[in-house]
């Protein structure tokens, strides 16, 4: 047990001031042999020189910006050449583990056969009071939902148990599931998503293929990005958002459901352009809409990918609309 | 405009129609429409009620050895969809301490080898291969046999439970060590389990509710010393086996400690071919049933005239116990001792009396009659403080006959109002530390959230028009008049629903309608029969 072998993955663009917490929380983890590989997507600042003072990191430097989706990619590739590696843990250069995140989550997996991955408590790196994630799901207007997001805190209530999916800002993925992706276009976070959602993609793509999914509820990590993103919302993620929601959708879901979902998926859709007209005036609104259009016109590049998926889909329809109507709980 | 855009509708799409219904359950799962209309109330319940009653999870680990509980499920040929469902719902239970046995009995090699694959998901899913598929009671059985638990938890393969369901369980032993049998709400979820609908919330412990239906069963937790101590599930009620095993259970000589746990803890699916839609076509159920609770009444040793099924009811067992005594009908509905004498008359015609020897007598209603009672020999008493008169001639029998089961200190009949399908009184329950009135004027065929006004119920308090109960009652309030208030007592009011009766005002219309009566005629009859 206590020689398992963990590979911590980071992607790192101009994070100088908080990457050193990062890494210095994965190596005080209890328990585990770590493996830490970082990825740096040509920062402008210092990142590097902070992360060179550690000697046991595998530091990967790339000479243009990757990308989340890419840069995850290039590390699992290097993190599973290790043949120890069984269980690859994504951590956002933002996030800050707890000593026990790795051991309680790994007590808690053990053993269980088809677990696609594995996510902790996620607090606010603020405000322990606050829940950042709990885990990730898609509503039954097919939209990704954080679910948990900015609630209180209560952990008597919480115990561990199946999910839809884990939010990648600080979860584990085990090497079975990695090495057996039904679809044939995406090594693991689908690169034509560039960056948002892949992590919804993911957790959908393991919920249909018939794998598991575990919230820990006693492994606890903190995380700074989400609550403060909404200070300085720019337009990027709401038109990568816009662009790749309808990917996610036409990857992944059976045609009935599709259908049968269509009003509540275009109420949502509503809903989203009326967030973003508050946000951003109407404008900005037009402009997702029209990223909604290139998102349309985009699909009939995943039709292989679709056609995969389908034939590897374990899940019933109509579970999986339970466990949508459910919020991800199953 | 939108006025005329409803109504064609309406005519196109009558609600009560199968046409009708059909375009809005289309349309509602679409999202287009809201659901019928009859489940907006549950479901504001399950969105801001449910989410706050349960309680914080007990934090345990699970114990391989002897696990708190122990869920038992017969597999037959279960398809994924109803599967997956339940497994997940099992493995994500709040509370750690269980095991679940899965008595595997299918014919089909795909669903077995399915099924120990999806077992490996938890280490608490013990697999057992069963050599050949011999009933639901025989498979259940063996699963007992391998269960480790300190209680049986009895589930059905298509079923799911609530995320909760064991951890309230746990609570309720934690508080009662001496706890034998647990019963919780339930609700029925669909064939594709899209929506969860027909809540049942059940009464607290109420034998005599439970000798006329099965109403305690999903969820059922029963202590495995006393599963096994009744010999296991007998395969020859198949069909009604949970039901049989509880009665035999309560039949023990002992006493039976059941709690009920006010949640709904388990989603019963409507699936195509299971009990829940189509529970008219198993008559071999309803034979099943009929004999546990012919069972139970010998095993106990209450004489009975055998057991009926109610034709309009199905799964729900009409008992006729009787008891060969003397009766004082005491008539005491007036301080006219004509309007006495007349009511006698009528109630005396109105009942034929098979087993019970009646005495019909008259008092004024001041009169004390605990004495009179005690003098005149007799085994049992039905006061009559106002004037309600039977249809069914054999209703006395029926209401002394109820005395004999055990644990009951009253009995009363359902009185209904002058209009044929309202009720009158189906006795009180306390609600806030005050006895109310259950169904007061309501319809006697519509179900409200506590079941039909007709069932037999256990009740706090009775209306003292019309009550029966043994001479040598440990009660003497019952001899008072005023509502019966039975909050205290250990022995049970009960409110015999299948008795109806009804004002006694229909004589006296018959007259005075009459056609040949003049008005001033009419007038001597309603002075002389009512006294005024």
């Amino acid at each position: 047990m206590e020689n398992r072998t963990v590979a911590y993955l980071i992607v790192t663009w101009n994070n100088a001031d908080i990457i050193a917490g990062c890494i210095d929380s994965i190596f005080a983890q209890a328990g585990v042999k770590s493996d830490v590989y970082v990825l740096d997507n040509d920062s402008s600042d210092d990142t590097i020189t902070q992360v060179r003072k550690y000697r046991k990191v595998h530091l990967l430097k790339s000479t243009r910006n990757l990308g989340f989706a890419k840069g995850n990619n290039v590390l699992i590739r290097h993190a599973l050449r290790n043949p120890d590696v069984q269980w690859v843990a994504l951590i956002n250069s933002d996030a800050v583990l707890d000593t026990q995140w790795t051991r309680n989550i790994l007590d808690y997996v053990d053993g269980k056969p088809s677990v696609a991955a594995a996510q902790g408590l996620t607090l606010d790196y603020y405000d322990h009071h606050i829940v950042d994630s709990r885990h990730i799901y898609v509503s039954k207007r097919l939209q990704g939902i954080q679910y948990g997001y900015t609630e209180l805190v209560d952990h008597e209530a919480y115990y561990p148990r199946k999910v839809f999916g884990v939010n990648a800002a600080a979860a584990m993925f085990s090497r079975d599931f990695i090495e057996h992706q039904p679809d044939p276009d995406s090594y693991f976070f689908d690169e034509r998503f560039y960056m948002y959602y892949e992590d919804v993609d993911v957790a959908y793509r393991a919920l249909v293929a018939g794998y598991d999914s575990f919230f820990v509820p006693t492994a606890v990590a903190y995380h700074m990005g989400s609550v403060s993103a909404k200070k300085n919302m720019k337009m990027y993620p709401v038109i990568m958002t816009a662009r790749n929601h309808l990917a996610v959708v036409y990857k992944n879901t059976p045609w009935r459901l599709i259908f049968l979902s269509m009003p509540e998926l275009l109420k949502g859709i509503k809903d989203f352009l009326q967030q973003v007209k508050h946000d951003h005036g109407v404008k900005g609104m037009r402009k997702v809409l029209g990223t909604y259009v290139i998102g349309l016109l985009r699909l009939p590049m995943y039709a292989r990918s679709r056609r995969e998926i389908r034939k590897h889909t374990r899940l019933g329809s109509n579970y999986m609309m339970v466990v949508m109507r459910q919020e991800g709980i199953r | 405009m939108p006025s005329l855009f409803r109504r064609g509708i309406a005519i196109l799409f009558p609600v009560y129609s199968a046409r009708g219904q059909t375009i809005r359950k289309v349309t509602s799962r679409m999202g287009l429409t809201r659901e019928l209309s009859w489940t907006h109330p549950f479901e504001a319940y399950i969105k801001n009620v449910e989410p706050f009653v349960f309680h914080a999870p007990l934090r345990t680990e699970p114990n391989a050895e002897q696990p708190l509980f122990s869920i038992v499920v017969p597999f037959f040929n279960t398809p994924d969809e109803y599967l997956i469902p339940l497994l997940d719902s099992v493995a994500s239970q709040s509370f750690a301490d269980w095991e679940m046995i899965m008595a595997d009995a299918s014919t089909d090699r795909d669903r077995s080898v399915r099924l120990e694959e999806l077992s490996h998901g938890d280490s608490r899913f013990r697999y057992v291969r069963l050599g050949t598929n011999a009933g639901i009671a025989s498979n259940t059985n063996t699963g007992i046999q391998q269960a480790r638990g300190r209680f049986i938890v009895f589930v059905d393969h298509d079923d799911t439970l609530s995320h909760h369901a064991l951890n309230e369980a746990a609570v309720v032993i934690a508080d009662h060590e001496d706890v034998d049998v647990i019963y919780s709400d339930e609700d029925a979820i669909s064939d594709d389990g899209w929506y969860r609908k027909r809540p049942s919330f059940k009464p607290s412990w109420s034998p005599h509710m439970f000798l006329e239906m099965n109403y305690t069963n999903h969820l059922s937790v029963i202590r495995a010393d006393l599963v096994r101590e009744v010999g296991l599930l007998r395969p020859d009620r198949d069909g009604a086996q949970d039901y049989d095993l509880l009665l035999r259970i309560h039949a023990l000589p002992r006493e039976i400690t059941t709690v009920h746990i006010p949640k709904i803890l388990y989603h019963w699916r409507e699936a195509q071919f299971s009990s829940s839609r189509a529970i008219g076509q198993k008559s071999y159920a309803m034979k099943a049933g009929t004999a546990a609770v012919t069972d139970y009444l010998d095993a106990i040793g209450v004489d009975h005239d055998g057991v009926d099924i109610l034709p309009d009811k199905p799964a729900w067992y009409h008992c006729h116990p009787r008891w060969s005594c003397r009766v004082d009908v005491v008539v005491m509905v007036s301080d006219d001792v004509r309007v006495n004498s007349r009511f006698e008359e009528q109630l005396r015609a109105a009942t034929g009396a098979t087993w019970v020897v009646p005495r019909f007598r008259c008092l004024p209603p001041t009169a004390d009659i605990s004495e009179q009672c005690t003098a005149s020999e007799a085994d049992a008493v039905v006061v009559m403080r106002a004037m309600y008169l039977p249809k069914d001639r054999s209703w006395l029998d029926e209401l002394v006959g109820a005395l004999r089961l055990p644990q009951t200190a009253a009995v009363a009949p359902l009185l209904m109002t002058g209009n044929d399908n309202l009720v009158a009184n189906a006795g009180f329950m306390e609600h806030k530390g005050q006895l109310r009135p259950l169904y007061h004027r309501g319809d006697v065929t519509f179900s409200g959230l506590a079941g039909l006004p007709d069932l037999l119920r256990d009740v706090d308090g009775l209306d003292d028009a019309v009550v029966a109960f043994p001479v040598n009652t440990d009660h003497p309030e019952l001899f008072l008049t005023g509502v019966v208030d039975g909050r205290t007592w250990s022995d049970r009011l009960v409110l015999w629903g299948l008795i109806r009766l009804y004002p006694a005002a229909m004589p006296f219309r018959d007259t005075l309608l009459n056609d040949n009566l003049s008005p001033r005629d009419a007038l001597v009859v309603l002075k002389d029969t009512v006294g005024i």
